[in-house]
């Protein structure tokens, strides 16, 4: 009550800043009025009767102010005053201003789009509920040190763990492109969950129901959730969605719930932007042969929710006693290899094995982000410093006249503090700019990931934090140095200047982004040469997925398939089909084994291939044969090694004739033949040499996806639309996907690296032109201001070129100092992205040298720049006006 | 509400609030008339200090005790006339209760010397 009468006396007075004013003076003289008048009544004369009632009344010009002060804004007021004259100030200077604040917007804007890339990729929910009580549980192999899925015989002991789960649900990503909602085919993510999934992650359905254990029961109606997204874009988010149908992999299923917004599951870089969940069950011909009870069938992603009070210690406690009572994966003996691993929600956000490098990924563009700041924020020191010299007479003025000096560091900070947040707001559209560029960015090394950035406020608010505090703090020596008023006295010649230490800091920053960029660059150049082994050129890439189309059995693929092919290659002779498309992120493997052997077996990587693969990549067959088209289910299994493959498996000998056991296959392969080895790892990769197989793509005894490669004569694109009509003839229900040409998928593991490179380059050239334009400015600031004793130095017989080369002098000790100065950070620098990024080396001697010298050289062309206006210098012009 | 517990020692101050609260209970009036009523009703013992009575006005004012009001005063001219609230009643008889508690003990006080 008595807060809010204050607040409203205040704001009048504060919006009827006169009316209140005359008031005070009024009341005021009423009163001395009125006892003058008294006083005359009481016989005084009129002359001394206003001295008398004046000197009764005390100082009435202190007492208006008393007045005053009782509803005045106090600090907010006089902070008011000073943010006007800022802004007045920055009208004033408009070059300067620009010149302070558009480095510090595109530095703001950066380190706010890498929060909220940061937030988005490892912090923001994902929309399981209480994630602290949800674990994922992958398979590890201690043997092959790497992260593998769960098999369903894993998943129902787990389930059956007594006492340390609330839930526990299994589920597969995985991509439809035959999913019929409204029109026609399109291609889809989508979820198949065990019954259990609403329950372990939390869901509380935005409309209908969840997904109970019924619906994932041999012979239940299919039912299926809709994402949110979905829900909104194609139906309007209207509750007739509940009900619809949806078609997918020829299932029909009914939409009986909607997903809460913003659920994005628990991996992101695993087909997370999901379109619809149904239940595993309905798709069970999908997967292997009696899947339930196979131990090596490693397809499902687990989610466990604990019970209350449960910690993820005694989880892990439990899953060591079942993985310990657990058979190896082909059943034979009790496997010490193998180990069931929980991980908490936090850090299952990724492909565990892609986790590291992605944070350290993200870590490095902060650095980078970090660096730019760093470096518009030493700007804004110079030019404010700069500015206080120039505005020198302005503040002797103002310190004459009574301003106290903390009044005037006030007034500094607040023009900084205006500077700042003029910065900030003109960082919003760098920010969004580069946020919405980043969804084209791969972000970690896995699968593609779904990062969603729409306006997040969060991330661009801490982003404006740091942006504002690093700025503000920037701005304090200057302002103490200028309200001091002794800018210019401590400029003694020689003496190196505050200023010229912040463009030797400058300079540091670029060096320690120059040195990283030059790092990346290189390492890109060293990998993207990197001979593959095979020719990428001309090669068109398509997908194709009978499994999810149709679901069709070994036979009819093989059917399917060879008619697909036959017909590709009636437009187009130089065609193939293969699993995986190299170089591959999968790291799937099979186990072999000698069939000579009984005990040895090696887990080796694999593809599957159709006959002409070999002849349209132009890999040399050393040995032996390729895969022919004779080779099917019908005929004998077959393989083939490659170089490395056969040195590890027959040292010293030729394998074609030997046989080799596969997985659990009954009968044992033949090797025919023996190809080069070739790159088969991503080109972000280091890869030494290693083994790998190729088996017959029909001869395998489960259905994979596959890519058609085509060999094109002219742009391979331009094929695309002929091959898309192909597919769609002969496999209706199957269509085609994701067509791109081999060379750029070959390249596009690079493209982490290649961001980084870019914003390394674009801070490193930001930092350049900033000490430049620094260095040039203070060095033609200190020729103005010493052109007497340049005139003086002239006329008594120094040579101006002498005089020149003095001054450029110091530019170059500028840029060599900072060049040391950034010695530390490069190599620090360098040592984060050794870390951050496969393959980098270090960078050596050379770099830095290199690096420091471009820098010292830049440095010193500014300041000869600056300095060769002595050679205009006109001695007795200038001695004349003096 | 008047004197809060930290401004107990502060005596001088909220007496002089206290003694404005008390001359305007009988109705409006203007700063002069308050300082000359408190002057007359004191047989010309208390003296307020004009200089400070229009800030302890603008002060009660802003505490919600008085209101203010622009009117005209006996001689025709305009003046700033202040009115208790409802609050400014129920501080002053909290005052008034607190100051005759007060008077008594120190009357005692220095009735035993």
């Amino acid at each position: 009550m008595t807060g809010w009468n204050q607040l409203r006396l205040r704001l009048r007075a504060l919006f009827h800043r006169r009316d209140f004013e005359r008031d005070v003076e009024e009341e005021i003289a009423f009163h001395l009025d009125m006892r003058e008048h008294s006083l005359q009544g009481q016989g005084m004369d009129a002359s001394v009767a206003r001295a008398a009632a004046q000197a009764r009344f005390g100082n009435a010009t202190r007492t208006s102010e008393t007045l005053r002060e009782l509803r005045s804004w106090g600090w907010i007021e006089g902070m008011w005053q000073d943010v006007r004259f800022a802004l007045r100030q920055m009208r004033l200077n408009r070059g300067f201003s620009v010149a302070a604040i558009l480095p510090l917007a595109l530095a703001i804007g950066c380190i706010a789009a890498v929060f909220s890339l940061v937030d988005a990729v490892l912090f923001r929910p994902t929309g399981v509920a209480d994630p602290s009580r949800v674990a994922a549980v992958y398979t590890f192999s201690r043997a092959q040190n790497r992260y593998l899925s769960d098999s369903y015989p894993d998943f129902r002991d787990i389930r059956g763990l007594d006492g340390v789960l609330d839930s526990a649900a299994a589920y597969i990503a995985t991509q439809f492109n035959n999913v019929r909602l409204t029109q026609g085919l399109e291609s889809m993510n989508v979820n198949l969950v065990t019954g259990d999934y609403c329950r372990a992650a939390g869901i509380v359905t935005a409309l209908g129901r969840p997904l109970v254990p019924e619906d994932d029961r041999p012979g239940a109606a299919p039912v299926a959730l809709a994402s949110y997204p979905l829900w909104e874009n194609r139906f309007q988010r209207s509750p007739s969605i509940l009900g619809s149908t949806v078609s997918i992999g020829g299932i029909s299923f009914t939409i009986v719930g909607v997903m809460p917004k913003g659920y994005q599951g628990m991996l992101l870089d695993w087909y997370s932007d999901s379109s619809f969940w149904v239940p595993l069950e309905q798709f069970h011909g999908l997967f292997p042969a009696d899947y339930e009870n196979r131990r090596d069938g490693q397809f499902l992603m687990m989610l466990a929710r604990l019970r209350p009070g449960v910690g993820i210690e005694r989880f892990q406690a439990a899953l060591d006693v079942l993985a310990s009572r657990v058979a190896d994966p082909l059943g034979k003996s009790s496997n010490p290899d193998y180990r069931l691993l929980a991980l908490p929600a936090s850090q299952a956000r990724f492909w565990p094995a892609y986790r590291a490098a992605t944070v350290r990924f993200l870590w490095l563009l902060v650095a980078v982000a970090a660096t730019a700041l760093a470096i518009a924020c030493f700007n804004l020191a110079s030019l404010l410093l700069a500015r206080a010299a120039a505005r020198q007479q302005e503040i002797a003025a103002r310190l004459a006249l009574g301003a106290g000096r903390l009044r005037l560091v006030r007034q500094f900070l607040v023009e900084n503090g205006v500077l700042a947040a003029c910065a900030c707001a003109l960082s919003v559209p760098v920010a969004m700019g580069l946020a919405a560029w980043y969804p084209g960015v791969q972000i970690t090394q896995g699968f593609t990931m779904t990062v969603k950035l729409d306006a997040d406020w969060r991330a661009l608010g801490l982003g404006m934090a740091a942006g504002l505090l690093t700025s503000i703090l920037s701005g304090i020596v200057p302002a103490i140095r200028a309200a001091r008023g002794d800018v210019v006295k401590r400029r003694k010649a020689g003496r190196a200047s505050l200023q010229d230490l912040l463009s030797a800091a400058q300079v540091a920053c670029a060096m320690t982004a120059l040195a990283g960029a030059v790092l990346l660059g290189e390492n890109i150049r060293h990998l993207g040469s990197a001979p593959l082994g095979y020719d990428t050129h001309g090669v068109l890439l398509a997908s194709v997925n009978l499994v999810t189309g149709l679901n069709p059995s070994l036979d009819e693929a093989e059917r399917i398939s060879r008619a697909l092919l036959a017909e590709i290659r009636r437009q187009a002779p130089g065609a193939a089909l293969a699993w995986q498309a190299l170089p591959s992120r999968f790291r799937m493997v099979l186990d072999v084994q000698r069939e000579s052997d009984s005990g040895k077996r090696t887990a080796i990587l694999f593809n599957l291939v159709s006959d002409g693969y070999f002849e349209l990549l132009k890999i040399p067959v050393i040995e032996g044969r390729g895969i022919m088209p004779g080779d099917g289910r019908k005929s004998q299994p077959v393989m083939v090694l490659n170089r490395s493959a056969a040195a590890l498996l027959w040292p010293g000998e030729n394998p074609v004739g030997r046989r080799l056991r596969v997985n659990a296959e009954p009968v044992a392969r033949e090797v025919v033949g023996v190809v080069e080895d070739t790159r088969y790892r991503p080109l972000s990769e280091t890869q030494p040499p290693m083994p790998y197989v190729f088996l017959p793509i029909f001869q395998f005894t489960s259905l994979l996806p596959f890519e058609i490669h085509v060999r094109t004569p002219n742009e391979p694109l331009a094929f695309a639309k002929t091959l898309r009509q192909i597919v769609a003839q002969v496999v209706p229900d199957a269509p085609a996907y994701d067509f791109q040409t081999l060379d750029n998928f070959a390249q596009a593991g690079l493209m982490q690296m290649r961001v980084a490179a870019q914003a390394a380059r674009a801070v490193s050239l930001l930092g350049l032109l900033l000490a430049v334009a620094g260095i040039f400015a203070s060095g033609a600031y200190r020729v103005a201001r010493q052109k007497k004793e340049i005139a003086i130095r002239i006329a008594i017989g120094a040579e101006p070129r002498r005089v020149i080369r003095s001054f450029a002098a110091r530019g170059l000790w500028i840029g060599i100092a900072g060049a040391c100065l950034g010695l530390m950070p490069a190599a620090w620098g360098a040592a984060l992205l050794r870390s951050a990024v496969p393959g980098v080396e270090s960078g050596g001697f050379s770099l830095y040298v290199g690096a420091g010298a471009i820098l010292a050289l830049a440095a010193a062309a500014a300041a000869l720049a600056a300095a060769s206006r002595i050679a205009e210098v006109q001695p007795a012009d200038v001695l004349r006006v003096q | 509400m008047l004197m809060g517990e930290a401004k107990e020692g502060d005596l001088l101050q909220g007496t002089l609030d206290m003694l404005i609260l008390k001359t305007l209970a009988r109705g409006a009036k203007h700063g002069y008339a308050i300082a000359e009523w408190i002057c007359a009703s004191s047989d010309d013992i208390l003296r307020v200090e004009e200089g400070a009575l229009y800030p302890a006005l603008h002060r009660l004012e802003l505490k919600g005790l008085l209101e203010a009001e622009w009117g005209v005063s006996e001689n025709n001219r305009r003046a700033r006339f202040y009115r208790l609230t409802r609050a400014g009643r129920k501080a002053l008889a909290t005052d008034t209760k607190r100051w005759s508690r007060l008077s008594i003990a120190i009357a005692r006080v220095m009735g035993s010397a």
